[in-house]
């Protein structure tokens, strides 16, 4: 096998890595707790990752944050792999997938489409009720009109315990893997500073 | 086709320097007098959410600069209090370029609006005259469409109303209390925000997001994702955030801050370092816009309001972020403690006790729990007094418990007078006075009777430490070692009542980070199982090597995989090499 052939092969195991990443929608830089175990389990103490994302590695330091004050839902969208070979196609299919951190009921959905965006499948609004901690997945489908990027978003809003609370997901047609992939070098630019200064972070929200 | 617009630098860096400010007025002779004036536009609350653009608001005490048209800055000054400017030119006939900048650094506000840290761009209204006469300016208006400048003079003036509430406030406060600290105009800030820009990119938060880094004095504000201002979330207009993230910022220069960050959505027991931080944050917010309402005199509902989108997005495409009432902790009411000394931990617990402390309307569940206003002073005092207060180094693990603490002994020895009494406050919002509930100070050399818990089963606690109930299930204790030394902490517990099911309890000890749960702070651990014996006692040890510094005790609950078996009541002694360890005064 020659060089260039190996470097190809590197190279689209590593698209392909970025690619898997972000259809599983891969979740980054989750807080670390340690799970007590029975306390008859004298085994080393097992780790991990909970949604709550409060402990992350940033710029090799450790950034401790909070996250914003939010509603009780969190969102992802899960999209084609390869968002500029969509929008080449003409057609996106994307599923919003909504994480209810309690029973809610009465929870409205709504994608904003843009012009040059048409929807062929799904509703562009309902109402919908979610169960503690069962994510709930909305799917739609769009004829893109033009080659250019738009934005497609997806609006989540209802009612909790008095407080009023809602949230938005962004989906780029053509830009969007190409953000992903941004995202991902940025992180693993971050990563490879780790340990090159040992200041303690914090930001609040 | 370019991709959106991103920021590859970093929240941290240190960047371009900032561009020194103007402050030296030229004066010329023979000279024109040239007058004029700047104004911002800001989205208006509809009830729905963000509508469409308010009247036309003074741009006050920012830069304003004059430069000739090779570049060369010719004159300085600044706007009044009014948006208004008038500065002198030389007779020249010359054409001449005027500039309002998004910052200030005089005596009312020391602040800039900026793009990003590396760049240090500031936003300006920019206007060509000739210096033909003396003459008045068409009026400059930064407004919410196009490049959105109204969003960047925005956060300059909601930086400006806070400022001039604690110069209001708390400019003469040390005339109430000795100890409390006069603040006129707050230390420097920079703020940070560009139109569609997600500052959140900086710490790998893909969604949007507004946030403080402290030790930086730096904020920033959320201004779209990817370019899009009018459907996604953004933040310039959303006045509870800004101020709400300048609460942050006072805390990290005025006085101090114990938070560790964590998650929090408002609605949960949180350490109650995090929720003295984030219910601060909302309460600053609620002051600052009923201090501007009540200037204007307008009325102030008290809410956390964060909007998302905007009615240029168009109708059905924008609304609430968050908004929560922060005067009710009626049913159903969003974060409302349920259990004796609940209200520690849950961040508008935090919030709405200091809000009833300075509202004028008594109307939270009877005039006579909700019995005091005004008490700001209070406030900063607790806050800013180096000695019964939260400028006190000597203090960690800061939270409301300490905050009560410094008022009681407030509302005795105040001077010139004392502080308020905020005993039927902290019996609605079922707060303890004093550290009981966390971060206890305890030492050796004194004897006490046994510590008690009563293990409960808690909603959605499924046995980890992420769903513990830190308010009825776990212990908080402050140790302070003096010098470096090797350590035996022990546990001994027994179960109340000699019957029924018996309790698992584990001893950890924390750092001083304390974060509850991580094993990066985690200094030891003991968490044998109990013989299942409710007749016999039980116990947990740890040894472990110190250095000098404060630690947190945490006696652990363990109520088994599913969360349901937290066992019966029991008392507990807690020892350092052997020798009790019982509550003490940190701060007499």
């Amino acid at each position: 096998m020659s060089i260039k052939s190996c470097a190809l092969i590197g190279i689209l195991l590593f698209l392909g890595a970025v690619g898997l990443a972000y259809f599983l929608q891969v979740e980054t830089g989750g807080q670390v707790y340690s799970k007590r175990l029975p306390a008859s389990d004298d085994a080393q103490i097992h780790l991990r990752a909970l949604k709550d994302r409060s402990l992350k590695m940033h710029q090799g330091v450790d950034l401790t944050h909070t996250e914003k004050l939010r509603g009780p839902v969190t969102l992802e969208f899960v999209g084609p792999k390869d968002s500029a070979q969509s929008a080449a196609d003409g057609f996106v299919n994307l599923k919003l997938v909504i994480h209810p951190e309690s029973d809610l009921s009465n929870i409205r959905v709504v994608w904003v489409v843009p012009e040059g965006v048409k929807m062929t499948s799904g509703s562009e609004e309902e109402f919908v009720s979610l169960q503690k901690d069962e994510a709930y997945t909305v799917e739609a489908s769009f004829q893109l009109l033009t080659g250019d990027n738009r934005q497609i978003h997806a609006q989540v809003s209802g009612a909790f315990h008095g407080a009023q609370f809602g949230a938005v997901a962004q989906y780029n047609t053509v830009f969007q893997t190409l953000l992903n992939d941004n995202g991902a070098k940025k992180k693993e630019a971050l990563q490879k500073m780790e340990g090159e200064t040992v200041t303690n972070l914090k930001v609040f929200q | 086709m370019k991709s959106p617009a991103t920021d590859t630098g970093s929240a941290t860096e240190a960047g371009a320097p900032e561009a020194a400010y103007c402050s030296t007025t030229q004066t010329y002779s023979p000279s024109y007098t040239i007058s004029g004036s700047a104004t911002y536009q800001a989205r208006v609350y509809n009830g729905t959410g963000l509508g469409n653009a308010g009247s036309q608001q003074p741009i006050r005490y920012a830069e304003v600069v004059v430069k000739d048209s090779g570049g060369t800055v010719v004159q300085c000054t600044e706007t009044d209090g009014n948006g208004d400017f008038s500065f002198q030119m030389p007779q020249s006939g010359a054409s001449y370029t005027v500039s309002v900048h998004s910052r200030s650094f005089n005596s009312h506000l020391k602040a800039s609006v900026m793009d990003t840290p590396s760049t240090k761009n500031y936003y300006a209204l920019s206007l060509d005259f000739t210096a033909d006469g003396t003459k008045t300016l068409a009026n400059m208006n930064a407004p919410v469409t196009g490049a959105v400048l109204g969003g960047a003079f925005n956060i300059l003036d909601q930086l400006l109303n806070a400022n001039e509430f604690l110069a209001d406030t708390v400019g003469n406060c040390s005339s109430t209390y000795a100890e409390c600290k006069d603040v006129t105009v707050a230390p420097k800030v920079e703020a940070y925000w560009k139109k569609g820009f997600n500052p959140g990119s900086y710490i790998d938060v893909s969604s949007g997001l507004s946030f403080y880094l402290p030790g930086y004095s730096r904020l920033f504000i959320l201004g779209g994702l990817n370019g899009d201002v009018d459907v996604t979330d953004t933040d310039h207009f959303d006045n509870s955030v800004i101020i709400h993230e300048y609460g942050h910022f006072l805390e990290d220069n005025v006085f101090r801050s114990s938070s560790p960050g964590g998650s929090h959505n408002g609605n949960k027991i949180i350490d109650p370092r995090l929720a003295w931080s984030e219910g601060w944050g909302n309460f600053f917010q609620a002051a600052v816009q009923n201090y501007v309402a009540v200037k204007h005199s307008t009325t102030y509902t008290p809410v956390y309001l964060d909007t998302y989108g905007n009615i240029s997005g168009g109708a059905g495409h924008y609304g609430h972020y968050f908004e929560v009432d922060l005067e009710n902790n009626a049913t159903p009411s969003y974060d409302r403690p349920l259990h004796a000394g609940e209200g520690i931990f849950r961040e508008f617990s935090v919030t709405r006790i200091l809000w009833d402390m300075i509202d004028n309307t008594p109307t939270e569940n009877s005039p006579t729990n909700d019995n005091v206003s005004n008490a700001f002073p209070d406030i900063w005092e607790v806050l800013t007094s180096t000695t019964h207060g939260y400028s006190n180094t000597s203090v960690p693990f800061l939270n409301i418990g300490y905050f009560h603490q410094f008022q009681i002994w407030l509302q005795g020895n105040g001077s010139p007078q004392n502080g308020n009494d905020l005993s039927n406050l902290r019996s609605v919002e079922m707060q303890t006075g004093g550290t009981a509930e966390y971060a206890q100070y305890v030492t050796t050399g004194s004897s006490c009777s046994d510590y008690s818990l009563t293990p409960a089963v808690a909603s959605g606690d499924d046995g980890t430490f992420s769903t513990s109930d830190l308010n009825r299930n776990n212990d908080f204790y402050h140790l302070h070692v003096s010098s470096g030394q090797t350590v035996t902490l022990t546990l001994n517990y027994q179960d109340s009542d000699g019957t029924g099911a018996e309790a698992d309890v584990d001893l950890y000890l924390y750092n001083k980070n304390a974060r509850f749960g991580y094993s990066t702070d985690l200094v030891g651990r003991s968490y044998n199982a109990p013989d299942g014996d409710p007749t016999t006692a039980e116990a947990e040890s740890l040894t472990a090597t110190l250095s000098a510094g404060d630690y947190m005790i945490n006696v652990f609950v363990y109520t088994g995989e599913n969360g349901n078996t937290p066992g019966g009541p029991f008392t507990y002694t807690l020892k350092l090499n052997g020798a009790q360890l019982c509550p003490s005064n940190l701060v007499p």
